[in-house]
């Protein structure tokens, strides 16, 4: 008899023993694809007229969602991949089941063979023949191609590359164990693993790198590791990526080679898998001290890290760590037995386990990595960046993107956002280090000053990055706590000055003519849009970014904008167009603004120039003020509590007092935009409406406390947290 | 020819079968036996390719078992506890055995069934624990292979099955030169077919002889000696076991049949007679030679 015809007649045997694998299949699909879908199809045939667009179009959304990325097929094909791999292989642990295969005149190869492929080709086939009723529903009920097209198909084969990756994930741990229930255990722990570790190694440098910067270039090689260290993730991202709809051929392709060198590590594991290991935890007696290693080792830093948390001494964190390692020590030991009473058989191993989890916490504790305290050696540093993150977080940085829904085929705009660290950081090139290093200097003080005092003290919740680029070519970067010292202020100054440090923190400064469609102006009212042809644009553009470099800090304390300035992108004109004929809400085009102050008089005269005036608000456009006053607690509970009450409403709409207070009236937008930390503590921080006679109200107004006396601010009852004294 | 050399297999610290030498010529009935834990399943499991051994060699016509087809497919195995699938009946095991053993003798097996009164389309899991081992029994003879391992198969017959699978067994032996190879804990169990015997113990085979040559160089003399003799006086036997009852003797002595009636006739007993020996006899008196009590070690 031909190996080949054999193997098919085995094939058929073995999907006659597993039958109700078979049916099972069937009814977990139909339940998940088929019936479902007819469900929905039927529902969208008997759609009257009379119902709305969106109705339909969420049915057909729906429907071809339920062919493509449908949840509980992906649940269904999770469960019964695990199913197929451990009954194709749950012989392996039965001695009785053992001796009956091996004993019959097949090669073992071609007994994996047979049991493994029929996991993939049967649950594929009953897939694939009910998907295709399936999709002809779909067309039956008017769910057109447009919508549909070639889908499903796409989501079949990712669905079975998955499927196959996850089924032989379930084999090889079929083949490591001698137990069903450890194999599911491992079968877990293949899939949990690597992002367990990924997580517990981002949380280590969380809790004692406490200079690391999670930069946002480190975020996405987080996420991208995460979708890469386990079988069941890297399937949630790529069902993820799909619905966005990118079908990454490639990566499918690398899922699919991986697959195959899995099945050919199993089939060689099947080979030399010692028979006898039917009935105990593991197969291989080697892989028992790696395994539990590596599972003892993450296990113990994360217990060690959670006391921590709870009680931030050394005792605890020893004590949990301790704790983590016997825990899972004994735990792995008894397992790897079967037997309770041989929780402590290996001491050396424990022992080993509990003293390299321990160093690892104690390191990370007293930073015997020197991570937190090191600061290079200037002649090394070529450049460095700096973001403040306190500062003008009114900024907007990315674009806006058009996206087509893979589902509808719907346009969408979105603003594709950049992190404010990810643009500083990469553009910025601060050629003068000095006062960088100092800042570093700074917060490596505070920073042993913290690690000395933990839970003791309260620290600022702002924070600075520096991103050194090192005459190596290579990029590091730390991130520091803000302390307000002496001197410290005097080095902001220094390097906000510079025009490379506004050069990589405005993306103004880095915008062309060319790029540009509309200039649009606001001050308290709607923003109006500046008639003015390209070279009128262009000269706008340069005559801003002139007088915007040359602003200092100084000036940004003192005084507040007078309005704002956009420079509309082709795009974003699109989308504000787009959004304005779909009648949608366009939060878009109130984006990307920059301020004017007052000393932006080139930039001032050439808007009048094109008709755009600036007007402030005055006593003759107003109808009243109202000042919501806060209640805030008496002195002796104010030094238990910062709790404040529930306050009043007082409404002026005397002219005496809509004179005084009107001058001292500020737009919250531009109090914001004016780099709002400075200038807080001049500002009274109450809820503020102007009422303008015309009928429109301006909500979230500051009072600016600078413009008016001393007797006006105690009359109006005005106060500030931190300046009230100073006013005194 | 099965050829065990230097057999060796350890599960972790125990050690199941610790350099096993034996021979198992063609068309004889080879008897293995042991107590529990001897290492009889292990060697066989080793003998069917299932267990690979760590040290020595299994052959069969001087070609290794293990992951050979074409020697596998020449020996049937039934284990202790044989396996059947779930919910199968016997034609679907005949099915599955089949598809494996081109020359399963299918008009045979329905013959058998029959004749052994079992339902083929009747789930196996409903048999009894002596009809499961006759499904497997007839599996096994209608396999066609040249050599049966049989594992404490006939534990669970009864008497008459068990008579019935022997001749069975004896009809295929002298068909096409069957070669079964019985491994049993029960000496009695094989007394009347194994034309040879190992025993094994704590993984080792204190001996593998024909069963003929241990009948022929054996035996058991009942005598009454005159009152001035003794046996120890009777040094031209070769004694290896006496008792006493009364004035009766009974005497096991090594030698040939006629040097031995020679030898006990030219003392004078008033009366003596040669009586057959059991194979239990047997194996006591030999292995009491090698130092065991073969009490302990076999039933």
């Amino acid at each position: 008899m031909t190996s080949k015809s054999l193997c098919f007649k085995l094939m058929k045997e073995d999907v006659k023993r597993r039958g109700w694998m078979v049916a099972l299949t069937i009814l977990g699909i139909a339940f998940a694809i088929l019936i479902p879908v007819a469900i929905k199809s039927g529902e969208f045939m008997d759609l009257g007229p009379e119902i709305s667009l969106y109705r339909r179009e969420s049915l057909r959304n729906q429907i071809a969602r339920l062919l493509t990325a449908n949840g509980f097929a992906v649940v269904v094909l999770l469960t019964v991949s695990v199913l197929w791999a451990v009954s194709g292989f749950q012989y392996l642990h039965n001695r009785k089941k053992v001796d009956f295969f091996h004993s019959i005149p097949v090669k073992r190869h071609q007994l994996f063979l047979v049991n493994y492929i029929n996991g993939i080709v049967i649950p594929g086939l009953i897939y694939l023949f009910l998907l295709i009723p399936s999709v002809l529903l779909a067309y039956r009920a008017g769910i057109g191609a447009d919508l549909i097209g070639m889908n499903p198909w796409k989501a079949y084969l990712f669905h079975m590359v998955y499927y196959s990756l996850m089924y032989t994930t379930t084999v090889t741990a079929m083949m490591m164990t001698g137990n069903v229930v450890i194999a599911l255990l491992g079968t877990g722990v293949f899939c949990g693993y690597g992002p367990g570790l990924i997580g517990l190694t981002f949380g280590y440098l969380g809790q004692w790198f406490h200079t690391f910067f999670m930069s946002a270039e480190k975020e996405r090689q987080f996420v991208l590791w995460l979708f890469c260290s386990s079988p069941f993730s890297s399937y949630m991202g790529f069902i993820s990526d799909f619905e966005k709809g990118t079908f990454a051929v490639f990566r499918l392709f690398k899922v699919f080679l991986i697959t195959i060198a899995l099945a050919v590590a199993c089939c060689m594991m099947y080979r030399r898998r010692p028979l006898e290991a039917a009935g105990k935890a593991m197969a291989f007696r080697k892989t028992q001290l790696p395994i539990k290693v590596l599972l003892v080792i993450p296990v113990s830093v994360a217990f060690g890290m959670f006391f921590y948390i709870l009680r931030s001494t050394v005792t605890w964190l020893i004590f949990g760590t301790v704790c983590g390692c016997v825990l899972s020590h004994c735990l792995i030991e008894i397992i790897y037995h079967f037997d309770f009473r041989k929780l402590f058989s290996n001491k050396l191993h424990l022992a080993a386990c509990g003293a390299a989890s321990v160093l690892l916490m104690l390191a990370g504790k007293y930073d015997w990595y020197g991570y937190d305290t090191w600061i290079p050696n200037p002649s090394k540093v070529e450049s460095a960046s700096i973001l403040f993150d306190f500062y003008d977080d009114w900024v907007c940085y990315g674009q806006v993107n058009k996206v087509k829904s893979v589902y509808d085929g719907e346009i969408r705009y979105q603003w594709g956002i950049d992190s404010p660290a990810s643009y500083c950081l990469e553009q910025m090139e601060l050629s003068d280090v000095s006062p960088v290093l100092k800042l570093a200097e700074e917060g490596v003080k505070g920073e042993r000053e913290r690690r000395k005092n933990r839970g003791k003290i309260d620290y600022s919740s702002e924070w600075f990055t520096i991103q050194y680029c090192m005459t190596n070519g290579k990029k590091v970067s730390r991130c520091y706590r803000y302390s307000k010292k002496e001197g410290i202020e005097e080095l902001y100054r220094q390097i906000y000055d510079s025009q490379e440090y506004k050069e990589g923190t405005y993306p103004i400064l880095k915008k062309t003519a060319q790029e540009i469609v509309g200039v649009y102006v606001k001050d308290f009212s709607k923003p109006q849009k500046v008639e003015a042809d390209e070279a009128e644009r262009s000269l706008l553009l340069e005559t801003y970014q002139k007088e915007w470099r040359k602003l200092t800090m100084e000036e940004r304390q003192k005084t507040l904008p007078i309005g704002s300035i956009q420079f509309r992108s082709a795009m974003l004109q699109e989308a504000y167009e787009y959004n304005r004929r779909q009648e949608r809400d366009d939060y878009l085009a109130s984006r990307d603004y920059y301020p004017i102050y007052p000393s932006f008089t080139e930039t001032i005269k050439l808007l009048n120039s094109h008709g755009v005036e600036l007007k402030k608000l005055s006593a003759q456009d107003l109808s009243s003020i109202r000042i919501y006053y806060y209640q805030t607690a008496s002195d002796d509970e104010m030094a238990e509590t910062t709790r404040l009450y529930d306050g009043k409403n007082i409404t002026y709409k005397e002219k005496e007092d809509l004179e005084k207070l009107a001058p001292a009236l500020c737009y919250r937008e531009f109090f914001n935009m004016g780099g709002g930390y400075y200038l807080k503590e001049m500002y009274h921080q109450a809820d503020v409406t102007a009422c303008i006679k015309e009928g429109n109200e301006i909500s979230g107004c500051l009072i600016d406390l600078s413009k008016m006396t001393k007797e006006e601010v105690e009359h109006y009852g005005f106060y500030t947290a931190r300046q009230t004294d100073e006013l005194e | 020819m099965i050829e065990a050399r230097n057999l060796t297999k350890r599960f972790g610290d125990i050690i199941a079968v610790d350099h096993v030498n034996a021979t198992i010529r063609d068309g004889s009935v080879f008897g293995l036996i042991g107590t529990n834990g001897a290492g009889k399943s292990t060697f066989l499991r080793m003998l069917s390719g299932i267990l690979k051994p760590e040290e020595g060699c299994v052959t069969i016509d001087g070609k290794e078992i293990f992951e050979n087809i074409s020697i596998k497919s020449r020996f049937f195995y039934i284990s202790d506890d044989q396996y059947f699938f779930n919910n199968a009946t016997p034609e679907e095991m005949k099915n599955f055995y089949q598809c494996v053993y081109p020359k399963f003798d299918h008009m045979r097996f329905i013959h058998l069934m029959e004749s052994f009164e079992l339902d083929r389309r009747r789930k196996i899991n409903t048999f009894s624990k002596g009809m499961k081992k006759q499904v497997s029994v007839i599996c096994g003879v209608c396999a066609g292979t040249d050599y049966i391992f049989c594992d404490e198969t006939f534990d669970g017959l009864d008497p008459v099955m068990r008579q019935t699978v022997k001749s069975i067994f004896i009809g295929d032996m002298e068909e096409r030169n069957l070669t079964p190879i019985i491994a049993s804990h029960n000496l009695r169990e094989l007394e009347d077919i194994c034309d040879h015997v190992g025993l094994l113990h704590k993984g080792g085979i204190l001996l593998s002889r024909d069963l003929e040559d241990m009948k022929l160089n054996l035996h058991k003399i009942q005598c009454v000696l005159p009152s001035d003799k003794k046996p120890e006086d009777m040094t031209g036997l070769d004694l290896v076991k006496t008792e006493r009852r009364g004035s009766l003797w009974t005497l096991t002595v090594r030698g040939s049949r006629e040097d031995v009636e020679a030898a006990i006739k030219s003392y004078h007993p008033i009366f003596a007679e040669i009586i057959p020996l059991s194979l239990e006899e047997i194996f006591i008196s030999e292995t009491e030679v090698a130092g065991y009590d073969i009490k302990k070690l076999v039933l």
